[in-house]
């Protein structure tokens, strides 16, 4: 097939639009009362297709995108604004450059991403938000919200790297063509 | 990966963490009211989150009725044993005024307390049990620290407020300090959360200077202003003494089930508002 340089341009636009569209979308089940609700839990859809969008495109879509998801997850969990935005887009730029520099594109290193993300972003959660204030009984926040949000993500997880991959691979195979 | 240190993007996105801490100190200096990326953004998800909470609910009502045959047969059951002992007891009450109940409460209390001012709003999201988001903001007048209520009573205060959205610390929250008092003695005290107490639906009430008694009705008090006094918080279960303090905490449990909640309202104004 023959693309023009506008139509390319379009192309790639349409991709993203996608991307944004999807995060939108995500992020309004992953706030609605009740979807797939585990004790206090709800999956956070937003931050495996951010981390997927890092693993198929470049660093700085990945940081525009870990920077939205990350607002997006301040606003549904009460944070300091910014705060989950900050730890995004660091996580995001480190997943691009991993994949760049040293590890495979696959399911079991969006698995391995995902679960430092979430890990990395729940200890600095339970740290700013119960550990630093002493908060009685703080070890239920893991049992009953961090661990099953964990565990509800990565499942999530799965079919979004898969949903990423097959987007990514459409629109990047006829940019290149 | 040395170029990419040295390259131009890097600087680029050195500069957008400076203006994310920017943006987090705003936000900590601002009191609850939503910054600007912050308001903006909850416009734009605003419509998403309206459309996947009706979808949600209206599936989850949907599957309910299959997957849920058993426990629906044994609260049916259990529900017809209450409707019968209610019947015996209220003879007086027709079905109609049972299904207005509700209604006819908050038309109670709006005619009880003919100044506050009442704004109706859905629950649209959950974060824990702790923190739920409504679908009403500055645009209908809600505002940082207005009470969240019931016809049972108070459910929690508004923590943040966006153009279309409030976030609300529930009683369950330890973020939450309620002013408030024992209905009859009069005893004050502060409303707070527990996480251990909120995994059983209950709350504590601390800084006692004297026991209450288990039973007992507490109200918010209504000190500083910030929300109306007179409130029903809950009823007293458990009183015990302070660890190294000299006070006790009563163990409350809250008129309202909060979790189950779908409809709040927000008393947006009320007389005597921010007289401490």
């Amino acid at each position: 097939m023959d693309f023009s340089k506008g139509s390319a341009k379009r192309r790639s636009v349409l991709k993203w639009a996608i991307y944004a569209l999807l995060l939108f979308v995500f992020y309004g089940l992953q706030t609605a009362p009740g979807f797939f609700r585990f004790l206090d839990a709800q999956p956070l859809l937003t931050i495996p297709l951010v981390i997927s969008i890092a693993m198929f495109e470049h660093e700085i879509g990945g940081a525009v995108f870990g920077i939205l998801a990350g607002f997006l997850w301040d606003m549904q969990q009460d944070t300091l604004f910014g705060f989950n935005a900050l730890v995004m887009m660091c996580c995001c730029v480190s997943v691009s450059l991993l994949i760049m520099y040293l590890m495979p594109t696959t399911l079991p290193s969006s698995l391995f991403y995902n679960f430092s993300v979430l890990a990395i972003q729940s200890g600095l959660y339970f740290l700013f938000c119960y550990a630093l204030w002493g908060t009685p009984g703080m070890s239920l926040v893991w049992i009953n919200y961090l661990l099953p949000q964990m565990g509800l993500t990565m499942l999530a997880g799965i079919p979004i790297y898969y949903l990423v991959r097959l987007i990514s691979s459409k629109f990047n195979e006829s940019l290149r063509s | 990966m040395e170029n990419f240190f040295r390259s131009k993007r890097f600087k680029i996105l050195i500069t957008v963490i400076a203006v994310l801490f920017g943006i987090m100190l705003y936000s900590a200096s601002s009191d609850g009211i939503a910054s600007m990326p912050e308001k903006l953004l909850s416009y734009i998800t605003w419509p998403f989150q309206q459309i996947s909470s009706a979808a949600t609910g209206a599936t989850t009502g949907f599957l309910d009725k299959y997957l849920n045959v058993d426990q629906t047969i044994a609260e049916r059951d259990a529900l017809q044993q209450e409707v019968n002992d209610l019947r015996n007891q209220m003879i007086d009450n027709t079905e109609l005024q049972q299904e207005n109940e509700s209604l006819r409460t908050m038309l109670g209390i709006a005619e009880e307390h003919d100044d506050y001012t009442f704004v109706n709003a859905s629950i649209i999201s959950w974060d824990q049990n702790t923190t739920f988001t409504i679908n009403k903001g500055e645009n209908q007048g809600v505002a940082v620290n207005d009470a969240i209520i019931t016809d049972a009573g108070l459910v929690g205060v508004v923590s943040k407020v966006s153009s279309t959205t409030a976030t609300v610390k529930t009683l369950y929250s330890t973020a939450i300090d309620v002013g408030a008092k024992e209905l009859n003695s009069g005893r004050i005290g502060v409303v707070t959360g527990d996480l251990n107490l909120a995994e059983d639906g209950l709350c504590r009430m601390q800084y006692l200077e004297s026991e209450v008694s288990i039973g007992d009705t507490i109200v918010t008090s209504g000190s500083g202003g910030i929300l109306p006094s007179g409130l029903a918080i809950g009823r007293v279960v458990d009183v015990q003494l302070e660890r190294n303090s000299p006070t006790y905490y009563a163990t409350i449990e809250p008129y309202n089930d909060i979790e189950e909640l779908t409809q709040v309202f927000v008393i947006t104004s009320f007389a005597g508002q921010d007289q401490g």
